[in-house]
């Protein structure tokens, strides 16, 4: 009989082989319904690796080892929930913004949606207001985040969530900034939902903002 | 003087080095991130071809900005204390380079995203070490005149779009390294900046203990943070 601590141990150290083979275990057993592995082990598992992260005892190659982990898990589970049984956790469309060529923390917080199970749309970086415009509507995204490492183009986000304005889509999606000279007080002024200034906390703020 | 290659070896990148850039503070890896980190220091001990670039010029400091040949920095309050005394002003650049924007964008092909985040960390700590590099390489040419901690644009008030008028006092394409319409710097892992020299200037604690970002993950205890005063 699978062992789902082997799992939770799995996700939570990274270990993607050990979570890959204790997952198609526990399928080929068919004793333990897919969305219930996905709760009670795995989400929890990266629930501990984020606390531990928040805490210092843990760093972003951990984040990123779990978040690995747990995708391959993920791609095993997915095909066999139902429809009616997915709990969807959100779609999400990420992208730098116009002007700004960084991409690490953009791609560190998209690889850490992934593996909490959102769906993410990367734009990549130099992201006009026009492209996430164009990403709305073709994707019908939960949230847009937006990262900029610069004084020089954070700027960019407040002529993005216009362009949204323009459009009439600001009201349809939650709009989520980051990147190192953004801070809480930058996002409230441009009319942001939200800041985080890590890919742990990002992922808990897009929970939050989709409860 | 010309743009200078440096040696990878000789930028003395310690595996401390990458992983303290990665975010451990003096924690040790896993087995995974140290045998990855060791294996890719190798690809870049023979990929990578870091070079810098500095150039002396007399200036004058004046309140908050120097007047360096026809061009004036603006370089804030806080950097202008820092730089009292100086009558030189050495404008650099270091950059890791093309060759290493060459490789970081054949690692991103591959979606691995813990390859990639110390692929960029190591890119991050030879643009910083060939700073190093740089700094003593003027320290010999100085002789017995003594230099500041050297500062950079977009740091404390010395807003980044003033990297266009740094840009300015050196020569086109120094290093291969252009600067984009929102003053950052292609390759992205390189550094620019002014170091002051003088018979009585002072390298002083600096970065972290003025920086205003105290949630920076690279921030030091005030403990680790080299003091020499010269």
């Amino acid at each position: 009989m699978a062992n789902l601590q082997n799992l939770y141990d799995a996700v939570l150290g990274g270990n993607l082989n050990l979570a890959v083979s204790t997952t198609k275990e526990a399928i080929a057993e068919g004793n333990i319904k897919p969305q219930e592995i996905i709760d009670n082990y795995m989400i929890k598992a990266m629930e501990e690796i984020g606390a531990r992260f928040e805490t210092g005892k843990a760093f972003v190659p951990n984040l990123l080892m779990s978040a690995r982990a747990m995708k391959g898990s993920l791609d095993l589970i997915k095909p066999l929930l139902k429809n009616g049984d997915i709990k969807p956790m959100g779609k999400i469309v990420i992208g730098t913004v116009e002007g700004d060529l960084h991409d690490i923390g953009k791609n560190l917080v998209s690889s850490m949606f992934e593996g909490c199970g959102f769906d993410v749309i990367n734009l990549g970086v130099n992201v006009s207001g026009e492209k996430f415009v164009e990403a709305i509507k073709e994707h019908n995204p939960d949230i847009i985040c937006m990262s900029a490492l610069l004084t020089t183009t954070m700027n960019y986000m407040k002529e993005v969530i216009s362009a949204l304005e323009v459009a009439g889509l600001r009201n349809k999606v939650k709009i989520m900034v980051g990147g190192a000279p953004v801070s809480q007080a930058y996002a409230d002024q441009i009319g942001a939902d939200g800041y985080s200034d890590n890919a742990n906390a990002a992922v808990a703020l897009a929970r939050l903002l989709l409860a | 003087m010309n743009e200078i290659e440096i040696p990878f070896s000789e930028l003395n990148i310690t595996l401390a080095d990458i992983y303290e850039a990665m975010g451990y503070k003096g924690n040790v890896p896993e087995l995974e991130i140290v045998l990855q980190t060791q294996e890719l220091m190798k690809v870049a001990s023979v990929r990578v071809k870091p070079s810098y670039y500095y150039r002396k010029i007399f200036g004058q400091l004046v309140l908050n900005k120097i007047d360096i040949e026809d061009v004036c920095l603006n370089v804030g309050g806080t950097i202008a204390r820092l730089l009292k005394n100086s009558s030189q002003y050495a404008c650099f650049v270091a950059t890791a380079g093309h060759e290493f924007e060459l490789w970081n964008a054949e690692i991103r092909k591959k979606n691995e995203w813990i390859e990639i985040f110390i692929v960029d960390s190591i890119g991050t700590c030879i643009a910083e070490k060939a700073g190093d590099f740089l700094e003593l390489q003027l320290e010999k040419e100085i002789g017995n005149l003594k230099h500041t901690n050297r500062f950079s644009p977009g740091y404390c008030d010395w807003h980044l779009i003033e990297q266009v008028k740094l840009f300015s006092l050196l020569p086109l394409r120094v290093c291969n390294i252009t600067i984009t319409e929102s003053s950052l710097m292609y390759p992205i892992k390189s550094i620019s900046g002014i170091i002051g020299i003088g018979e009585s200037v002072k390298e002083k604690v600096y970065s972290c203990n003025v920086c205003k970002k105290k949630d920076c993950f690279r921030r030091k205890p005030m403990n680790q943070l080299k003091v020499i005063l010269k």
